[in-house]
């Protein structure tokens, strides 16, 4: 078994999406039976994952498998592409500033509070209004419309009693950044700076 | 331990030993490391965004995460978070506090495995907010 279009100096196959996952279904046989000793490593962490990131920015999903020694990170592209790059586990962080486009940003003005529903609404861009609650504050509905980026990973530990479940959420605003932590059925929008959000994302990696 | 250079003078003074290290054989030790250089007639913010960039070019695959004003020894200053890579693969995440004296740009920097910022947060907080300078010429 092959993965198709894989190059090993760039550790990158391009192929489209539906036969990457095709692929992934049979991760640990490719472990196995691969000659590419990085796509092997790869597919082994797919196959024994020591974590799983999924990775949410605007409309691109991405998943990262990550065992100690290697990872694959699986990202859809356009028309119906996708990307299978096979990493060092080492190099996840730095891949996941680059998708997420950390940088230097100053935090939101004020922490805000309002439904998780009308923030979702909100950020999709459909509407943002809900039966029996009060009009949120302009400035606030203004933040969350205009040039927004919304990012969110969610970090799932394996072998782990009871399962460990780590996220990350952020809105990028014309305000600045926002850390979204949930609380019941409200969304809680925390100012927050890069170095914060780099502690929180760290964290979500298993250290052993 | 006190070191005279041609940049000037550095002072190494500490270093961070937590135990069960990621990386630590593999050239990512975690270190900190407080240094001085002259910085000639530039303000705080044109020596720390000219230090920044020569830094990244020594450094490989740098990305500046994090670059804001902030109280450093008591004075004003600027903290920095930079992400590199150590060997060409891993990652290292480098924080830093800048603040001038006497004529002298201070750095405080940290350096740290990434899988090993969260929990090794506190050690960083204590050493930048232990950071004194009391007594050196302002």
């Amino acid at each position: 078994m092959t993965v198709p279009g894989f190059d090993p100096e760039t550790g990158v196959a391009r192929a489209p999406i539906e036969e990457l996952e095709s692929l992934l279904a049979h991760c640990d046989e490719l472990s196995r039976d691969s000659t590419e000793p990085r796509l092997a490593a790869a597919m082994e962490a797919a196959a024994r994952p020591r974590c799983r990131l999924e990775v949410q920015r605007g409309g691109l999903k991405a998943t990262c498998w990550v065992d100690p020694r290697a990872a694959a990170l699986l990202v859809p592209r356009e028309a119906g592409q996708g990307e299978l790059g096979a990493l060092e586990a080492g190099a996840v962080p730095a891949v996941l500033a680059g998708i997420l486009g950390l940088g230097p940003r100053p935090p939101a003005r004020a922490e805000a509070r309002l439904p998780a529903a009308i923030l979702a609404a909100l950020l999709a861009g459909v509407g943002g209004q809900v039966l029996g609650h009060a009009p949120i504050d302009p400035w606030l509905h203004g933040a969350l419309t205009s040039a927004t980026t919304h990012w969110r990973v969610d970090s799932r530990w394996a072998g782990e009693q009871p399962p460990v479940v780590r996220s990350v959420e952020v809105i990028d605003s014309v305000q600045g950044l926002w850390l979204v932590t949930p609380d019941e059925s409200d969304a809680v929008l925390v100012p927050a700076v890069t170095s914060e959000l780099w502690r929180r994302l760290a964290g979500l990696f298993p250290r052993a | 331990m006190v070191q005279r250079r041609e940049s000037g003078l550095e002072l190494r003074l500490a270093a961070v030993e937590p135990p069960a290290l990621a990386y630590e054989a593999a050239g990512a030790r975690p270190h900190a490391r407080l240094s001085a250089e002259p910085v000639g007639k530039a303000g705080l913010g044109a020596w720390v965004d000219r230090s920044l960039l020569e830094q990244a070019q020594d450094l490989v695959a740098a990305r500046l995460l994090h670059q804001a004003p902030s109280r450093v020894a008591g004075r004003e200053g600027v903290h920095t978070v930079t992400h590199h890579l150590a060997d060409g693969r891993l990652s290292v995440t480098l924080e830093q506090w800048w603040l001038l004296l006497a004529g002298k740009g201070i750095v405080l920097s940290v350096s740290l495995p990434t899988l090993d910022v969260a929990v090794q947060a506190p050690v960083v907080a204590l050493l930048a907010g232990g950071l004194d300078l009391e007594g050196a010429p302002a």
